[in-house]
């Protein structure tokens, strides 16, 4: 019985696991295409993103935004809503923090910062809000707003940046740099990395903490597995979508927030090189887990981070290490098919004997 | 350290990878990091981009210029392509940490990564290219816009028959404003009736979106068009082909693409102006100033071929254009229209 | 001549033995019953049959020859069809294009003879489908015959029949009967898996009756009755008849004045229903499915909003109260008709489905967290007083059967002493045991003082219960009747929507099923 409960917890770990292995392993013979010893490739990819003073600060900057865009996502999915809109609520909660950032003087830091912060979450819930809205009462597909919804934002800033924000004189569509109090302080000396990620971490253990003891986490646990028996049991279906949905475009838009107040200091046309949609694959990947999608926010910030080393030491061009990328979803997509299919038949088997099956 | 810490992993792989220990060996030397004292060290270049080397346009431009330096000024080279804004800080700081001498951003998207880590590392000079900054260890290069603009107003004014030329480019900032305000200044000195229109399609590869603006512009009686657009090129060339209008190239040599359609092309030769700004770092004469090189380079900017379209006397006088640009006769200043921050010419007032 | 035969039939999963050494015997055009509560092992033992699974030991003999049977294809093949409870249609293909689906591989397809092919078949067992029908406009019941004609299509020579009148109206059910006759008459057998057992003894020729994966007899239809059948069933005397105790009711609870509600696509689904309601009586409310039962439920539980007329309990006018009003502030217990779909969330625990409709309340949630110690230990208390098969209170009740299920569902809803209980189909899907169970805490309730609305279609059930019986027809109540005057012919030319008075003395002994 407790052989059998530790390999409970180990299970779902183990298939992203071996597809790691497997998109490792198959990226190997690309890497050896390029006339790079894989070998070589890899342990300059783990070294330098993973064991390496500045590699683990590349990591942690990119593996903030990811991880508040990924836990929104999961905070969606535990409602049964797949928001695929962070790169709209990213960009949207960037333009909340640099308003405050930029408009608003003459405040302290502790509390310039939460107010841009705030600022940030705010527009991005509004952007998620929308589509949650649109959901709840127009019962208009959340996939297809919030897809959408991401042309609308991106438009957006593309004007505000271009025109009335642009910097006097910039040499490319940006804003102006961010009052220092608004600037979120840099985690290790000489690196990029900053706060953002501990926004970040605090963040998903709340989120892990709320839907594990609160009543709303419970609540919406049930909007999302059964909405029929939520109605039945007397909960608003519909007010706790929009809530969800505002929720997730508020941390993505925190993700936004991040990356103006503690990276770039200014609002760019493309704050966020794809990460809404890399944390759609992150939440998908982490079985419902806050704490899964630590890791896998980790792991996708490595990825990042060391396929910029790779270009930059071993000279394997940007597309492969993108390839690696793409196969390790694959893969993982795969194993996931492969293993609820025999989780299903263990399951078949198991039930009438032993009804302790896997919990989400 | 590098070369010390492949070399152990080189042993504990060993067995595995026997098979490939020469590559493993040639990639070991090649990011062997030189100790920051002495002379006899090589000069080293890193480079920035932010979209692909092979893209035929902005960043291949600037790609081969700094090859071709390479070639000619031995110096090592190594760069990184398809670089996102929240990489770009990163990847010039991992560039400085390693000893490069020149970092190059090759984007004005690089200014603030820029002024953001260039403090730190002070024996290194960051470039950027159409940056127009400058600091202790920062200077700027870009073509001449202005000049661009100009010779390509000049180029349209004297070709249309409807006086209305248009200027198509994806979004607006400060180069661009350059090339316009060039454009206009030209057309008017060329024929003061001309009228200048812009339009912005909000992304520089998108063939439709530029196919949409062009046709816009031409059914509004525009018949020169001055594409200033990476991929999105394709979508003007078709347009202006279809409607039977003129074109004017930009950046590189356009005519063999439509030999009646495309006037001629002002080239832009970035890369030859990067590698102009690395050669006097080279030898230590950099400057940390913006560098803009115009047509007094004739490397870096100056009229392509004609299309057979154009009369001699127009060709004429385009090319005196050039000349005067050249010979320093006709050059701009900063000025103030409106009330905006703006260029005229020098000697001219305003217009 | 023996048909199907099997020898020792043994499957276990783990440890745990499904089917334990099964033998039966199965003539030539016999329809033979499979008799058992759920999880008795009849699933198992026609999965086997069908090939989904392969048995540990044991062997089947068709027609005398050992046959071993690899997959649903390579059964097929061998002429075993199964009819599942869930048809396995497309629902936008015509009825031809369903039955030829699969079999045919050629690049052309020849529709037209087909349909012919089919149609003549179907003329040939008298199923009266028209080849040519789109599957999603047919009936329920035609579905099912399509269903049937599908598996004679590919030749099968043995039909396997898994609850098929799960889904069927009465009448509907009839025609089954007379299908499968004529098919057992041409030489098929059929083997069907009920747990009803009026129907087996009208329907079969022989029963065998299985508990907890083994063989416990197999008997002629002839030699049995439907105690004897429940008795062999469950293991111990079932009691057809409940021991109701005296009704005692008080004074009235529920007072429904002039109801107008209306259905998922705005039409009238409730016409004008007033009735009243008085502690410690079980009104029961007859009627076929889809006469405006469920709409009714909903009304009282607040689920649906009214149209027009009044809701009041205990003298308060509840019309226009939330769900959630109704919930916090009220004692009403609702088990819905569908326990999956309305009633559980199947993913979540034991625990966390009993605090569905608490888990905002003391002593649940106290300083806006859940209680986790007490929620478990309401829980364990809760499996306890309602006997719930489970290994502990964190076993997700999808793993549940569905009688175990319906028991978490009466855990919740009946916890508080809820003044008034709205039970619709609460017996549904479940066996003999099962639905005893949920009958008599429903009578304890009643008992203790709690209003009950019992509505269920299955006749039978309504009759036992009810103190009183109102029938439901096109979203009137035709009448309601005293349950101890009322028969069976009386409720159901009522339920045909025919006033008594009319036909009273022209019932044809048909109308019972």
């Amino acid at each position: 019985m407790k052989t059998n409960q530790v390999s409970n917890a180990f299970l779902p770990f183990l298939a992203p696991m071996l597809a790691i292995v497997a998109a490792l392993i198959v990226g190997a013979f690309l890497i050896a295409l390029t006339g790079v010893n894989p070998l070589h490739a890899y342990t300059i990819l783990f070294r330098e993103s993973l064991a390496n003073y500045y590699g683990i600060g590349n990591t942690l900057t990119k593996m903030a935004p990811l991880l508040l865009t990924a836990s929104g996502v999961l905070v969606g999915l535990r409602a049964g809503q797949l928001n695929i809109g962070g790169e709209g609520q990213i960009h949207m909660g960037g333009l909340g923090a640099a308003l405050v950032g930029l408009y608003v003087h003459g405040l302290p830091m502790w509390i310039h910062i939460p107010l841009a912060l705030i600022g940030g979450f705010l527009l991005g819930a509004i952007w998620g809000g929308i589509a949650g809205y649109l959901k709840a009462f127009r019962g208009v597909n959340e996939v297809i707003t919030t897809l959408l919804l991401n042309y609308i934002a991106l438009n957006i800033i593309s004007y505000l940046v271009q025109r009335p924000m642009i910097e006097p004189g910039a040499a490319s569509p940006f804003t102006p740099i961010i009052s220092d109090s608004a600037k979120l302080p840099i985690l290790m000396p000489g690196g990029l990395a900053h706060a953002g990620i501990f926004i970040g971490l605090i963040a998903t253990m709340v989120l892990g903490w709320l839907f594990r003891r609160s009543p709303l986490g419970y609540q919406i646990e049930v909007v999302g597995q059964n909405p029929t028996a939520a109605r039945y049991a007397g909960m608003s279906v519909s007010r706790t979508i929009m809530f969800v949905m505002a929720l997730a475009g508020g941390l993505a838009g925190l993700a936004g927030a991040g990356e103006v107040m503690g990276l770039k200091h200014r609002l760019f046309e493309t704050i966020s090189p794809g990460y809404g949609y890399e944390a759609v694959a992150i939440a998908l990947l982490s079985r419902g887990s806050f704490t899964g999608v630590i890791f896998t926010s980790l792991f996708f910030g490595a990825l990042r981070s060391g396929a910029n080393v790779l270009q930059r030491e071993a000279g394997i061009p940007f597309t492969i290490v993108y390839a690696i990328q793409g196969l390790t979803v694959l893969f993982i997509a795969i194993s996931l098919a492969v293993e609820s299919n025999l989780l299903h038949r263990v399951s078949l088997r198991m039930n009438r004997l032993k009804p302790a099956g896997v919990k989400l | 350290m590098t070369a010390k810490h492949s070399r152990r992993t080189f042993i504990a792989y060993g067995s595995a990878a026997l098979g490939t220990s020469l590559l493993l060996k040639a990639c070991a030397n090649q990011s062997a990091t030189p100790n920051a004292a002495g002379d006899s060290k090589p000069f080293k270049v890193a480079a920035v981009f932010v979209g692909l080397v092979t893209d035929k346009g902005w960043n291949q431009s600037a790609f081969e210029g700094l090859n071709a330096a390479k070639k000619k000024l031995g110096f090592e080279f190594a760069y990184v392509e398809r670089t996102a804004a929240p990489d770009q800080a990163e990847a010039l700081s991992e560039f400085a940490r390693q000893g490069y001498n020149v970092v190059l951003g090759h984007s004005g998207e690089f200014v603030g990564p820029t002024q953001q880590v260039a403090g730190q590392f002070p024996n290194t000079l960051f470039l950027v290219t159409n940056g127009g900054i400058s600091g202790s260890n920062i200077a700027s290069v870009q073509t001449n816009n202005l000049q661009a603009g100009y010779l390509s107003g000049t180029m349209g004014a004297l070709m249309t028959q409807s006086n209305k030329i248009a200027f198509v480019v994806a979004k607006q900032f400060k180069a661009m404003d350059q090339i316009l305000r060039g454009f206009e200044l030209g057309a008017k000195a060329a024929n003061p009736a001309v009228v200048t229109t812009a339009s912005y399609t909000g992304d520089w590869d998108d063939v439709a979106k530029a196919k949409e603006a062009t046709t816009a512009l031409i059914s509004s009686g525009v018949d020169v068009i001055y594409s200033y657009l990476d991929n999105g090129y394709v979508g003007v060339l078709e347009a202006v082909k279809e409607q039977g209008v003129y074109l004017l190239g930009n950046t590189s040599d356009r005519l063999s693409d439509a030999p009646k359609t495309v006037l001629t092309s002002v080239v832009q030769n970035v890369g030859t102006a990067i590698a102009s700004v690395v050669e006097l770092a080279q030898k230590g004469e950099v400057k940390n100033q913006v560098y803009v090189v115009g047509a007094e380079n004739p490397e870096v900017l100056y009229l392509g071929r004609f299309s057979e379209a154009v009369p001699l006397p127009m060709k004429q006088k385009v090319t005196e254009v050039e000349k005067q640009f050249k010979e320093g006769a006709l050059a701009f200043k900063d000025c103030s229209v409106d009330g905006k921050e703006s260029w005229c010419l020098q000697g001219a007032t305003s217009t | 001549m023996v048909h199907l035969r099997l020898e020792g039939i043994t499957k276990r999963f783990g440890s745990f033995v499904a089917n334990d050494s099964i033998s039966l015997e199965v003539q030539s055009g016999e329809i033979h019953a499979i008799l058992g509560e759920n999880g008795a092992g009849k699933t198992t033992l026609m999965n086997v049959l069908s090939g989904l699974y392969q048995p540990d030991s044991g062997q089947i003999h068709l027609e005398g020859v050992p046959v071993h049977l690899t997959s649903a294809n390579d059964a097929i093949q061998h002429g075993i069809g199964m009819i599942h409870q869930h048809f396995m249609l497309v629902p936008q293909l015509s009825v031809a294009e369903n039955i030829v689906l699969g079999t045919e591989f050629g690049l052309r397809l020849n529709l037209r003879q087909k349909m012919e092919q089919v149609r003549s078949m179907s003329n040939r067992y008298r199923l009266q489908v028209d080849p040519s029908a789109i599957v999603g406009d047919l009936s329920v019941g035609m579905q099912q015959r399509v269903e049937i004609l599908k598996v004679l299509y590919r030749g099968a020579r043995v039909l396997i029949l898994d609850e098929p009148t799960a889904v069927l109206t009465p009448l509907e059910v009839e025609s089954l009967f007379i299908i499968l006759r004529q098919l057992a008459a041409a030489g098929h057998t059929i083997l069907f898996i009920s747990h009803k057992l009026d129907e087996l003894l009208n329907l079969c020729d022989k029963v065998t009756v299985l508990r907890q994966g083994q063989v416990v007899e197999t008997l002629p239809i002839q030699s049995v009755t439907k105690e004897i059948l429940a008795q062999l069933m469950v293991g111990r005397k079932v009691l057809f008849s409940l021991d109701k105790g005296i009704p005692n009711p008080g004074s009235t609870i529920l007072d429904v004045q002039n109801l107008y509600v209306k259905d998922d696509r705005h039409l009238p689904a409730i016409e004008g229903v007033t009735f009243q309601l008085r502690t410690g009586e079980i009104l029961g409310i007859a009627g076929v499915d889809g006469n405006g039962q469920r709409e009714l439920a909903d009304a009282i539980a607040g689920l649906r909003s009214v149209a027009e007329g009044k809701i009041c309990l205990e003298g308060i006018d509840i019309t226009e109260w939330s769900v959630r009003q109704r919930i916090q502030q009220l004692h009403i217990g609702y088990i819905p008709e569908d326990r999956q779909r309305i009633g559980l969330v199947m993913n979540l625990s034991i625990a966390k489905n009993l605090i569905l409709k608490a888990f905002k309340q003391l002593p649940f949630c106290k300083n806006w967290l859940l209680q986790d110690s007490i929620i478990d230990a309401h829980a364990i208390h809760a499996i306890k007083q309602f006997d719930v098969r489970a290994i502990d209170e964190q076993v997700s009740v999808s793993n549940l059967s569905g009688g175990n299920q319906q028991k978490v569902i009466l855990a919740r809803e009946l916890s508080g002493h809820p003044k008034l209980i709205i039970a619709m189909q609460p017996c549904r899907g479940l066996d003999v045991g099962a639905t005893e169970y949920v009958q008599k805490q429903l009578l304890i309730e009643r008992q203790r003082g709690a209003a009950i609305l019992y509505i269920s279609t299955e006749l039978e059930e309504v009759m036992t219960m009810s103190d009183r019986i109102a029938v439901m027809y096109r979203g009137q109540f035709m009448d309601i009747l005293d349950a101890a005057h009322a028969t069976i012919e009386t409720v159901g030319v009522l339920m045909m929507g025919e006033k008594v008075s009319k036909v009273l003395d022209t019932i044809p002994a048909t109308t019972s099923t």
